[in-house]
């Protein structure tokens, strides 16, 4: 009897322990506003509500020709990353392919299909949707 | 003072005269690349890369078969009239390409036959990148009617009735041929493409000079000849050919328009924008249901993300230009016969032709006599 009940309170603490380590990686992965550096490249307007985004690629850098996945996180984090693009202005051309959007939950976003197939100035565009209103975000990025 | 003793200290004098001088001559010998160029030779490496087996063949790599690959490949019994292989049109000697303008199987094509050296590399296969596998790209030819006009019940009835094929197609696959004719198709095209998986450029000059300059090494990067220095530098300065030619196999593996004509008798070649409508439309590609790997395939990433633009009309792949010496002709329709003709195109481009709307990435390099020579040098050094 006492064994079963010693076998319940263990069963239990691991229960408990799962719980708290789960709620722990939550906070950790949550996007957190406003968005710091550490969270990626972070770029926002001073609109109402003001909207930021922070980017980085997932492998942590960026090749000429060669396929990547970007991490994103946006603020407020109920805001909704609508678009994700990039075009080379100079030469007035966008990338072959479209990227396509997926929710992580909590503000965070994992973007695939994008590929950079020519060294030289790339605008990168992000369109959110915050409050009811689109906010069109952009930043220049030397790809070497 | 002895005859040897003499002899000792004129050699330990030709020592440290040569300490001295051979450096300066080695420093002669070597440009004196900036860091920023030095990081852009740099990107142009290693070579060979590693050999990665593609996840949408699930034979890829398995030595059984390759094997199988090679004897199909070189065995006119797989065309429908017997008489031509793989190899009659991708010449072993000759880079795996046939050295015409445009290729002639049963019948003239329209596009010059690209080398299969290094194709496994290849994301989009074909001067319109109609493909996204080694595989699929090697049953299309099969069922060409200007190639080896075969027929899928027809393919299968000759590979049926051949109990060396069959016996090693068991090999290869750990089974007996498929009653499905179309499976056994496609199982016929990813042997085909085992073997030329196995297809790598060798090691070139420039290589063993990029090495040498990434390690710091400058005698031996020093052996490199000056004029492909020169060339090189051109390469990847004044000329932008590296802003497209990017990366260990000068190709970033995309498309583009440099004012090569794509009339064709009877119309256009439309390149890739009809590639990828093809792509789009074929069972075969990397979406389809005789990918391996099924949804995971990395590879088919790209392949659901594509777009079809109006600018990609009478664009054409960017070739990779590892062993350029042995695969003249140049350009989509082997219009250019040498590689001081690819150097003079560029060096007189005509900008009407192409269809650039904002700054010209490419115009003509009006290059010198000189220039122009280097830059067939460093063009000749990709080769062995």
């Amino acid at each position: 009897m006492k064994r079963c009940r010693e076998a319940r309170i263990a069963r239990l603490r691991k229960a408990v322990a799962a719980v708290a380590l789960l709620c722990a990686w939550a906070g950790a992965v949550q996007a957190k506003c406003p968005l710091v550096p550490e969270d990626g490249t972070v770029i926002g307007d001073a609109g109402v509500p003001a909207v930021q985004v922070a980017w980085r690629a997932e492998a942590g850098t960026i090749a000429v020709g060669q396929p990547f996945v970007m991490r994103l996180s946006v603020c407020p984090v109920d805001a909704q990353l609508q678009r994700v693009d990039a075009t080379m202005p100079e030469h007035r051309h966008g990338m072959n392919y479209r990227p396509s959007l997926q929710s992580l939950g909590d503000g965070r976003w994992r973007v695939e299909g994008l590929l950079w197939h020519m060294a030289g100035r790339w605008e990168l565009q992000f369109d959110v949707r915050a409050a009811g209103k689109l906010h069109i975000l952009r930043q220049s990025v030397a790809l070497p | 003072m002895s005859r040897t003793a003499s002899r000792w200290h004129r050699s330990r004098w030709c020592v440290a005269v040569a300490a001295l001088v051979l450096p300066a001559a080695w420093a002669q010998s070597l440009l004196d690349f900036s860091a920023t160029e030095r990081a852009q030779i740099a990107a142009h490496g290693p070579w060979p890369p590693t050999r990665q087996a593609d996840p949408a063949n699930r034979v890829s790599g398995h030595g059984p078969a390759i094997d199988f690959g090679r004897a199909l490949f070189f065995d006119p019994r797989l065309s429908a009239d017997g008489q031509h292989s793989c190899a009659s049109c991708h010449l072993p000697a000759q880079a795996f390409q046939d050295g015409l303008p445009t290729a002639q199987g049963r019948s003239p094509g329209q596009r010059n036959t690209p080398s299969l050296l290094d194709a496994v590399q290849r994301r989009w296969l074909g001067w319109d990148g109609a493909h996204d596998s080694l595989w699929a790209a090697s049953l299309a030819p099969l069922l060409n009617d200007s190639e080896m006009a075969q027929r899928i019940d027809r393919l299968a009835a000759a590979v049926r009735a051949r109990p060396e094929w069959r016996a090693a197609h068991q090999a290869a696959f750990s089974q007996p041929l498929p009653r499905d004719d179309e499976m056994l198709a496609i199982n016929i095209a990813k042997a085909l493409a085992a073997y030329q998986a196995t297809l790598v450029s060798p090691r070139s000059p420039f290589d063993d000079f990029r090495d040498a300059l990434v390690r710091g090494d400058a005698q031996a990067a020093g052996k490199y000849p000056l004029a492909a220095q020169r060339g090189l530098r051109l390469f990847i300065g004044h000329g932008r050919c590296s802003v497209c030619h990017a990366g260990p196999a000068f190709t970033n593996e995309e498309f583009a328009d440099i004012g090569v004509p794509f009339f064709v008798p009877g119309g256009v070649d439309p390149g890739r924008h009809g590639g990828i409508r093809k792509l789009k439309d074929s069972h075969n590609n990397r979406l389809g249901p005789h990918n391996d790997a099924g949804a995971a395939d990395p590879g088919a990433v790209l392949t659901r993300h594509l777009v079809l633009e109006h600018r990609n009309f009478g664009e054409f792949r960017v070739p990779g230009l590892r062993q350029l010496v042995h695969t003249a002709p140049y350009m989509h329709n082997g219009s250019l016969t040498t590689i001081e003709d690819v150097v003079r195109h560029y060096d007189q481009l005509d900008e009407d032709r192409l269809h650039a709307d904002g700054a010209s990435i490419l115009r003509p390099l009006a290059l010198s006599a000189g220039d122009a020579a280097d830059l067939a040098a460093f063009l000749r050094s990709l080769s062995r």
